[in-house]
């Protein structure tokens, strides 16, 4: 364990340096994670200038993806790791330069308005959450991880002014309580559903968190011995099948709620399709 | 005539075979020790304000930060360095050009730069203490930065696990795995 701290350089030495995903991930897959987060930054953000869709996917990048020994190099000179304060300043910065604005001059101010506070937040920390998310479901889903640990559970971590009843969604989905805690298999489709915009309005279409727009609930792995334990799964079950994932496939969003102007934009795209009145990728 | 038959030596050779996989060893010590420190983030994140009484995401980012990292021969936990200035506290200075740091005094500068406020200006008081402020709607300054050359932060060893506790983690699930 390091009793004091270790420079990035020292860790690199160390460790194997690579960003927040899985190691698994090779060149090829983490080029298609980069074309994949920049189409759900489109998706989710729904702002269709490509321009500002870029600037949200590199500042979520810069984000994420940790301290290199380039930037060990630069020590003193800029700063190692990019803040969510820079982050916030450069995507407003650039919805600015570009004009992305709303329509409608009620809505200045409000999270409809692109440069508002409250919306540039929700973009920056939903796509951050999201491909963090998104690393970490990979990294579950390895075989030998599953074996040890094959279910997780639904966590608050952060306190939200106006709770969801995540309970009651969870219940909605085929969840059950076991001592009062909700728990499943980590493959099971109860984590699709619980994200299902189809099912929840504010649902984002993955099966790992965040679930919900400005959720704070998160997932935490649930040990074989404490599964069995608590009756989640029988002494001896087989580890559940690995689940591979695109991050594509996440990308859907229910129609509702959208103007009929944008409606038609988003129809009109050759990348979108329409199923059941939810939108997704093609 | 008596029968022995030797319970013992498929065990051990199991357990030798189990043994031998170091991949995936290292891999499971660094998913416990992973999972112990975001439980530990969890339980920092409902308690977490800042200085302005504002629930905030710090300790939920962190925790999402949290990953691992194993090779045969290591077997580590990664996060954001955030954490390391909490855990074993230090000095923080502006980097490139800039001479101050700006720390947010007003609930309005909360996460944000100071470059964000286009009409903001610098007040030095006679004690030549640096400020960024703006015009308030009484006319009065609106102080939203306090300008310094570096910030001193105290460890805090509470930030993560205890050593003794990320043993006890690890220990516990490499015994489960290897018993099975």
């Amino acid at each position: 364990m390091f009793t004091k701290p270790v420079t990035w350089a020292d860790g690199v030495r160390r460790l194997l340096a690579r960003g927040l995903l899985p190691t698994s991930l090779g060149t090829d897959d983490l080029r298609a994670l980069d074309v994949g987060l920049k189409r759900r930054a489109s998706f989710s953000a729904r702002i269709e200038n490509l321009q500002a869709l870029q600037k949200i996917n590199d500042v979520v990048k810069e984000l994420i993806r940790g301290i290199s020994p380039e930037d060990e190099a630069l020590r003193g000179k800029k700063p190692l790791q990019m803040s969510v304060a820079e982050a916030r300043f450069q995507v407003r910065k650039t919805f600015k330069e570009l004009g992305v604005t709303v329509t409608d001059s009620g809505d200045v101010g409000t999270i409809k308005d692109p440069q508002s506070d409250q919306r540039i937040n929700l973009i920056v920390s939903t796509q951050e959450q999201l491909a963090q998310g998104y690393g970490h479901f990979i990294a579950g889903h390895d075989p030998d991880i599953l074996d040890v640990w094959p279910c997780q559970e639904l966590v608050r971590v952060v306190d939200a002014e106006e709770p969801r009843d995540w309970e009651a969604r969870w219940k909605r989905v085929g969840g059950q309580l076991y001592a009062g805690r909700m728990i499943a298999l980590k493959n099971s489709d109860i984590w699709d559903r619980l994200g299902d915009p189809a099912i929840f309005k504010d649902g984002l279409g993955n099966p790992y968190p965040p679930f919900a727009f400005g959720s704070g609930m998160r997932v935490e792995d649930v040990s074989r011995d404490e599964a069995e334990e608590l009756g989640v799964i029988a002494r001896g079950t087989p580890a559940p099948l690995a689940r591979a994932r695109d991050v594509d496939e996440d990308a859907k969003v229910s129609l509702e709620g959208f103007d009929d102007e944008l409606k038609q934009a988003l129809l009109d795209n050759p990348e979108y399709v329409l199923d059941g009145g939810v939108l997704t990728l093609r | 005539m008596g029968l022995a038959i030797d319970t013992a030596t498929p065990n051990l050779d199991k357990l030798k075979r189990k043994l031998a996989q170091k991949s995936t060893i290292n891999k499971l010590y660094a998913r416990a020790v992973a999972i112990l420190f975001r439980k530990h983030f969890r339980k920092l994140s409902g308690t977490n304000k800042n200085r302005f009484g504002v629930k905030n995401s710090f300790w939920d980012r962190m925790r999402n930060s949290v990953r691992k990292e194993s090779t045969p021969t290591v077997s580590a936990v990664i996060m954001d360095r955030a954490v390391a200035l909490r855990k074993f506290g230090g000095t923080v200075n502006p980097t490139g050009s800039k001479r101050f740091l700006t720390i947010p005094i007003h609930r309005d500068a909360y996460g944000k730069k100071a470059a964000e406020f286009e009409d903001s200006y610098v007040i030095t008081t006679k004690r030549n203490k640096k400020f960024i402020a703006i015009d308030g709607d009484d006319g009065d300054p609106k102080f939203l930065y306090l300008m310094t050359e570096s910030t001193q932060h105290k460890p805090n060893s509470a930030a993560t696990p205890d050593d003794e506790a990320v043993k006890a983690e690890a220990f516990s699930e490499l015994t489960t795995y290897l018993n099975k």
